[in-house]
């Protein structure tokens, strides 16, 4: 049985352990990512992080996103509990809700770039129905950029916290419902008294999942904006740091930075759900 | 127990000799004792893949040299992944040396290709690759810097000359607006970014001041009124603040504006003279049409200059085991191919042909600048401060995106308060550099 572990183990090791341990390193040096020397300088790059407040400033947009997630979990679970019930091509539904998390991110960023582009495909379809004057620079006008894309991330995650809910609520005794409907409990009902305190700790679970997405949002933004027009995140404004103003240290702090962020609201995640089901 | 510790151990030995198999297919390679040589060369020419340029170009080179056996790679993302890749060893023989690298880090990546001062009486532009007074690179060819003019769209408005002030310039693009509603009179491509740092590339063209860069290494205020930079930005800030640029600059997209370009659509991109065969080749029937000029402004001493800079250099693997072979093709690019015309850009080789585009403007008068070299000792100092102050002067996007963004009403920022925010973070970095 050793042995079955061993290569998930070694690839671990090299591929998430050892550059993990190398970028704490990094972090602690001034090195621009090629030059064969570097200075050891402590934790200044944590102190620059902290105190000039460019850095963080990002994490306004990672609003839009965590906003968008109740959006994104609403969605999902609409349609979690609508194929819960009997539904006709059930099976179809479910692969049409799950099918945008199975493309490619890159994908995905280059038809919503072409959709929201001017005169693209968003932009017909609102001619088509006389809209024209509700039309915007979808990805240009900065009132409603972060909205394109968070809309962008809402279409491609969907389908995944969708898998998660309808396989909770599936796994709900579907004696309850019976019994319940027996009482003369109807969807509604069923949906507020078995189905939610059925899946609380999910719900619970993928809103954290939402809060550590939302702070980490890199693909889309990149590829449709890269950044530009107040479309920055922490994750892109890292990138830009390592390779574009090539200060490779200070980006590795940046990096370790959000990795502790993010350990912390998981902590925080299962110090909650551990007492929640205590009680 | 025991068989279960021998089948590890002979899983483990599998995985090393699987990634031994990997790293030993390059040096196998090396070994070859037979008289023919097989070089890599790496570059950022992925158009001349796909049109085999590059293959023609290698026939040629076998003609002189039949032994030496040329594998050409080109990367897309060139400048991002070849500084990756230079932390190991393997980075071809021959190859274009990235910007980024410092001066004072030559040594360690790349083989010393003789003194400066016997290369300089056969070569241009050799000064940003060298260091101490050996030369580690020679430019693939010289990029002038200017705008990209399509002359037609300037004619149908009316306007039979480029203009030669800023002011005169923002009028010609209005009366073009004007007059043809349809044509983007200046195309930025603010989604591409790299493109924007042409912007910069023009200041020793504006001043006719060689020491321009130079002087930007102790200027606490280099973007205040009446300066060089100011004047770029500022330039850009009017014509995006008039409506003179793409209505969408997010989504705009650099293949396609070479297109639009070459079909009338658009008036004038500022990049550099490298851009000019790219644009003729989307519409060879217009390609008389598509002319280069200097950015529109007269130097102090009321003559007009274009400023002249290196592109990629051509340098030798370190670590290459076949140097000798490397460098016959580095002296056959530079001195026999017709790499530089081809890419509309001016030869290394001192005395060859200009080209077409190019030609034209020396017999208007325009001057030709070269910037001159970085102080002795100073050579790092300017990417450094550029580096620390995160404006990516020359070298990205980011603060250009953000004088576009204010000039169309995006951000509530006004021009005045970039330049001040720039102003502080440069003099901050020169603070910051100085004291390390």
């Amino acid at each position: 049985m050793v042995l079955f572990t061993v290569i998930p183990v070694i690839l671990l090791l090299v591929f998430s352990y050892y550059p993990l341990v190398k970028m704490i390193q990094y972090s602690l040096t001034d090195w621009d990512g090629f030059s064969p020397s570097s200075n050891f300088v402590g934790l200044k790059n944590y102190k620059t992080v902290f105190t000039n407040p460019t850095y963080f400033s990002v994490f306004r947009t990672s609003l839009y996103y965590f906003i968008a997630t109740f959006f994104q979990l609403g969605f999902a679970l609409l349609f979690a509990t609508l194929l819960s019930f009997k539904v006709k091509f059930a099976n179809f539904w479910k692969g049409v809700l799950f099918f945008p998390y199975l493309l490619n991110g890159v994908a995905i960023g280059f038809i919503f770039l072409y959709f929201y582009k001017q005169q693209g495909t968003l932009d017909t379809v609102m001619n088509f129905f006389g809209l024209h004057n509700q039309i915007k620079l979808w990805l240009g006008d900065r009132s409603i950029n972060n909205i394109s894309l968070a809309f962008t991330s809402v279409w491609r995650y969907t389908g995944f916290n969708f898998l998660i809910f309808l396989g909770a609520i599936q796994s709900i005794n579907p004696e309850v419902y019976e019994a319940a409907e027996m009482d003369g409990a109807n969807r509604w009902n069923q949906f507020k008294y078995i189905i939610i305190p059925g899946i609380k700790e999910i719900l619970f679970l993928n809103i954290i999942l939402g809060v550590s997405g939302s702070l980490s949002v890199f693909d889309i933004p990149y590829i449709m904006t890269s950044g530009s027009n107040g479309t920055n995140t922490f994750v892109i404004q890292t990138i830009d740091t390592a390779f574009k103003y090539n200060k490779l240290g200070l980006a590795s702090a940046m990096a370790i930075i959000l990795l502790l962020i993010v350990i912390v609201v998981t902590v925080i995640q299962r110090v909650a759900t551990r007492e929640r089901s205590a009680n | 127990m025991k068989k279960r510790l021998a089948l590890l151990a002979g899983v483990s030995a599998a995985l090393v000799l699987l990634l031994g198999a990997c790293g030993s297919k390059d040096s196998g390679s090396g070994s070859a004792k037979d008289k023919t040589e097989t070089i890599t060369f790496i570059n950022h020419k992925t158009d001349w893949t796909t049109n085999g340029k590059w293959k023609e170009y290698m026939k040629e080179f076998n003609k002189k040299y039949p032994n030496i056996k040329v594998k050409i790679e080109t990367i897309t993302d060139y400048a991002g992944q070849m500084k990756t890749r230079m932390n190991s060893d393997q980075y071809g023989d021959l190859f274009m040396l990235p910007d980024t690298i410092k001066p004072k880090d030559y040594a360690h990546f790349v083989e010393p290709l003789g003194k400066k001062a016997t290369l300089e009486k056969k070569y241009l532009g050799l000064t940003n690759k060298s260091y101490n007074g050996t030369t580690y690179g020679i430019p693939s060819q010289l990029n002038a810097s200017g705008m990209v003019v399509n002359m037609k769209v300037f004619k149908d408005a009316g306007i039979k000359t480029f203009p030669k002030t800023t002011e005169g310039f923002i009028k010609a693009l209005k009366t073009i607006k004007e007059k043809n509603p349809e044509v983007t009179p200046l195309y930025t491509n603010y989604a591409a970014g790299w493109t924007l740092a042409n912007w910069d590339f023009t200041r020793p063209g504006i001043t006719g001041d060689k020491q321009v860069t130079n002087k930007l290494l102790t200027d606490k205020a280099p973007f205040t009124k009446g300066k060089v930079m100011y004047t770029i930005y500022d330039t850009l800030y009017q014509v995006a603040h008039d409506g003179l640029i793409e209505s969408d600059p997010t989504t705009s997209d650099w293949e396609q504006s070479k297109v639009d370009m070459a079909n009338n659509k658009i008036g004038v991109m500022v990049l550099g003279s490298w851009a000019v065969p790219q644009v003729q080749d989307a519409n060879k029937e217009n390609a008389d049409n598509i002319t280069f000029q200097t950015f529109p402004a007269t130097a102090k001493d009321g003559n007009q200059y274009i400023s002249v800079g290196a592109d990629y250099n051509y340098a030798i693997n370190v670590h290459s085991k076949h140097k000798a072979a490397a460098r016959k093709l580095l002296n056959w690019l530079v001195n026999d191919s017709d790499y530089a015309k081809d890419n509309g850009g001016l030869p290394t080789l001192k005395g060859a042909e200009y080209p077409e585009a190019l030609k034209s403007m020396q017999e208007s008068g325009v001057k030709l600048i070269e910037p001159a070299a970085a102080p002795k000792g100073k050579e790092s100092l300017f990417s450094e401060i550029d580096d620390a102050s995160e404006i990516g002067l020359d070298t990205t996007d980011k603060t250009k995106q953000r004088i576009i963004e204010a000039a169309v009403g995006n951000s509530k920022e006004s021009f005045n308060d970039i330049m001040k925010d720039l102003n502080t973070k440069w003099a901050d970095a020169i603070k910051t550099v100085g004291s390390n």
